[in-house]
């Protein structure tokens, strides 16, 4: 359960560059949920994401994973709770170490790092299962280094390095968003399957409206830091790729006219 | 080259291995240049030296020297991870320091070390010529450093540093404290530094405070010749081949400054190391501007 109130991030404050990201966020997340975020370039789907993982300070409000206060912690000992997948492929794991090796680093997350060999036979055999069933092939290329993968492989790698270890939200940062289309696809349905077969409490941001109304099951959209929208169940089933693009241009038109009002 | 000549650069190379682990440390693992070590290098050979002359046991006394290494290496993380201090800069600023910090621990420019006891002493009562026995005795040491080095590097602790160093915002989202994996990182590596000036200073008889001057350039030069020679994804084979770099090192030097042809003298000995390794640093990017 993710319990987010009155959250609000405020970059650059006291300047004449200040920008109010997150203006006011209340946003409550039960367990097992898979929620798609949609919203336009700087609507602050990514700092509400950096929010939640500890990258961006909040400026004020609260956050709480499993009824555990997390606002002031740090990035590193947050993830213990929080697992993630970067957009860019080359973010999310180390390009000169092997695919093992950072499979190794994942499943350790949040845990004590000790002296203890990492890449022990029993983790070796979890990762090839694991690895074995995205089907690509790289079950026989453990040994490699990930800098040797293309960004799709690498993506789908870094999901599930990502679900290794149990966490309570998975936070997914438009991570099919560099990828080509079929790849796209490929990782986006692993996606689904992963979260459904885990019963992890997603949160995946995305700029694809189609790919927000087809995967999770509550989507909502942001705009210029807030939360317009926020559909769930048998609302969120009969609404159309065209009906949510044009509730985007309603709001976005409004804010318009609501420019033009002041000029 | 003549039988004694070839040795001597084994020796001097094994003895450098220490510096070039842990200069493979700093620079390829964390991506941390790190010129602490041309003040950590000098720091373990005076603070062995010093403690051998006082009666000290030389197995503790250069124990002693990797622990000065190692809080030496803690200064510069320090300055680093705490006050934001570029790397390169807080470790000039720890380099700069430590020749004060040097010369007060001997309490003059140099102390010999001659007809003390060292860690090599009873080595050399084996019977087998010192010429022979000096190199075997420290590649036993380098040895034994390389493989606990390869252990503390495969462990889940080793693996989260090369993460830290690999790329930090992924480490992060793992849990791994950055810094806290670069404070252990520097200061390991020079640890492994101020062993080497104290093996140095038992070895040679003295202790100088001018020894550290380029330790980093020869470091870095046998990193690089290492890594041209022995390309491989496994960290054990990185860290051969610091050692076998280090080695090789010592000996295309030796050759070239006893090849009467290229009229080369020992003074040369810095900047033909400085041409060497600006040259292995230009040439794998050479060759790669040919491929693409």
């Amino acid at each position: 359960m993710i319990e987010i109130s009155n959250l609000g991030v405020t970059f650059a404050s006291g300047t004449p560059l200040e920008k109010h990201a997150l203006k006011t966020i209340d946003l409550s997340i039960d367990s097992g949920r898979f929620i798609s975020v949609i919203g336009s370039n700087g609507a602050g789907k990514s700092t509400l994401l950096g929010a939640i993982a500890g990258d961006v300070t909040c400026t004020r409000g609260k956050i709480s994973i499993a009824e555990r206060d997390i606002t002031r912690l740090p990035a590193a000992k947050r993830a213990r709770s929080i697992a993630r997948v970067f957009q860019d492929p080359l973010a999310g794991s180390c390009t000169n170490l092997t695919i093992e090796e950072n499979l190794a680093i994942a499943m350790a997350r949040g845990a004590r790092r000790d002296l203890t060999r990492a890449l022990s036979e029993d983790w070796r055999g979890v990762f090839e299962s694991r690895i074995k069933r995205l089907g690509l092939g790289l079950e026989k290329r453990m040994q490699d280094l990930m800098g040797q993968l293309s960004g799709g492989q690498r993506q789908a790698v870094s999901l599930i390095m990502a679900t290794l270890a149990p966490c309570d939200i998975l936070l997914l940062d438009e991570h099919t968003a560099a990828l080509d289309p079929g790849m796209a696809e490929f990782v986006l349905e692993l996606t689904k399957e992963v979260q459904r077969d885990l019963g992890l409490t997603t949160l995946m941001v995305t700029h694809s409206m189609s790919q927000a109304l087809e995967a999770g099951d509550r989507t909502i959209m942001l705009h210029e830091g807030e939360i317009i929208l926020d559909v769930d169940g048998q609302e969120r089933q009969g609404l159309s790729v065209e009906a949510l693009v044009s509730k985007f241009r309603d709001v976005r038109d409004g804010a318009i006219d609501s420019d033009a009002l002041l000029l | 080259m003549s039988a004694i000549a070839f040795w001597g650069a084994v020796e001097l190379g094994l003895i450098f291995a220490f510096v070039s682990l842990g200069v493979y440390l700093t620079f390829r693992i964390l991506d941390f240049p790190d010129l602490t070590v041309d003040g950590s290098f000098p720091l373990g050979a005076a603070v062995a030296a010093v403690l051998i002359i006082n009666g000290v046991n030389p197995w503790l006394a250069t124990m002693a020297a990797f622990f000065a290494g190692g809080c030496a290496g803690l200064v510069t993380a320090f300055l680093n991870v705490r006050f934001g201090i570029l790397h390169l800069l807080a470790s000039i600023l720890t380099m700069i320091a430590l020749f004060s910090v040097n010369l007060r621990v001997m309490g003059r420019p140099n102390v010999a070390l001659l007809m003390q006891d060292t860690v090599l002493t009873p080595f050399l009562k084996l019977g087998l010529h010192p010429t022979y026995m000096r190199p075997l005795f420290l590649l036993m040491l380098v040895l034994v450093a390389l493989v606990l080095l390869a252990l503390f590097l495969r462990s889940n602790f080793g693996l989260a540093m090369r993460a830290a160093g690999s790329n930090p915002r992924m480490a992060r989202a793992q849990g791994v404290n950055v810094g806290f994996h670069i404070f252990t990182g520097v200061a390991l590596s020079n640890a492994l530094v101020g062993l080497g000036g104290a093996l140095f200073a038992q070895i040679n008889g003295f202790a100088d405070v001018t020894t550290g001057v380029g330790t980093i350039v020869v470091g870095l030069a046998a990193v690089i010749v290492g890594e041209t020679l022995l390309r491989g994804r496994f960290i054990w084979v990185a860290l051969i081949g610091c050692i076998v770099g280090s080695i090789l090192y010592r000996i295309a030097v030796q050759l070239a400054l006893s090849a009467d042809v290229i009229g080369l003298k020992a003074s040369d000995l810095n900047l033909a190391t400085a041409v060497l390794v600006a040259l292995a640093l230009i040439l794998p990017k050479l060759r790669r501007g040919k491929t693409t």
